[in-house]
């Protein structure tokens, strides 16, 4: 133990030893503990979680203003509800289920509608192209997962937000 | 160790070239051109994958003589396309989750992306009323 105390404090910080080391420090210097290391993998999930939101919130705009595309977009919708179940399972608060209530009754109407509705042609250009930023962002984090199931499934969300522009076409 | 892996993978994409070269015959036109890019891009795939394994002192299995396809129709040749890229992508979701190697798992994704964009590519053309899978590759 003493003999990993020599070349690098910050190594041993980020060990198994860091909470036990931290202690001592706070001990001596009143300083604040530091935060418990953070696996590197847990914020490639919170990435990913936070992209499959922003798609989802991308989606539902789309829905609200141009309720004719419905039953073309729900489908892609609830495969990114699906991603986010599997990046994150269970999710911290009750996702609502696709068929229990549609996107479309739980957003209030009103404040959300744009003032004049975007052409369906560019709105679903619109989707794709963030569709496709985030089959890139999930792939290079597929890249830099540690853990190897969870460097399959980004890269199962890559391909599958690569695919959902052929059905926005 | 991913030899195993690139093995699995070499043997699906032995057979997607030779599945390509019959299903393609059985298509309409804009299809065929389709098919004929695809097996294009499944060559030079097989070729890499040969070479990875070469260079990794194994001994690449040859193709089989012939697969056991069935494309009696335009809409079977476009289902067996379907069914070739879907089970390529297991096989190429597999080697992102098998290896820690850098380089192979890039090649992995980029082969499971375009073997999703072409299956749902396929199952559009087939008229499918589901075009894209939730998570692709993983069964």
């Amino acid at each position: 133990m003493s003999a990993d105390l020599g070349p690098s404090r910050r190594r041993v910080l980020t060990g198994a030893g860091a909470a036990v080391l931290a202690g001592a420090l706070s001990a001596c210097t009143s300083e604040p503990a530091p935060p418990p290391p953070v696996d590197p993998d847990d914020a490639l999930r919170d990435a990913a979680v936070e992209r499959e939101r922003s798609l989802l919130s991308a989606y539902d705009a789309v829905l609200l203003a141009l309720p004719e595309l419905t039953a073309r977009l729900l489908p892609l919708r609830d495969h990114h509800l699906e991603h986010l179940g599997a990046v994150r399972p269970p999710p911290p608060t009750p996702l609502p289920s696709p068929s229990a209530s549609p996107p479309v009754a739980s957003v209030p109407p009103a404040p959300a509608v744009p003032a004049v509705a975007p052409a369906p042609a560019e709105a679903l250009a619109g989707l794709a192209a963030a569709e496709r930023a985030a089959a890139a962002a999930h792939a290079r984090a597929a890249l830099l997962a540690a853990d190897r199931p969870l460097a399959g499934l980004l890269a199962s969300l890559s391909a599958s937000e690569a695919s959902h522009p052929v059905a926005l076409s | 160790m991913s030899e195993p892996l690139l093995a699995a993978l070499l043997a699906a994409e032995h057979a997607a070239v030779f599945g390509y070269g019959v299903l393609g015959a059985r298509l309409e036109e804009v299809s065929r051109a389709a098919a004929r890019a695809a097996v294009v891009s499944h060559r030079s795939r097989r070729d890499q994958l040969d070479a990875l394994l070469r260079s990794g002192g194994a001994v690449p299995e040859a193709a089989l003589p012939a697969y056991d396809v069935q494309t009696r129709t335009p809409a079977l040749a476009l289902a067996l396309a379907a069914r070739i890229e879907d089970g390529l992508s297991v096989r190429w979701r597999d080697l992102v989750a098998g290896t820690d190697d850098r380089s192979l798992r890039e090649l992995a994704v980029t082969g499971l992306q375009e073997t999703a964009v072409r299956a749902a590519q396929w199952r559009l053309l087939a008229g499918d009323q589901s075009v894209t899978l939730p998570l692709p590759g993983v069964v």
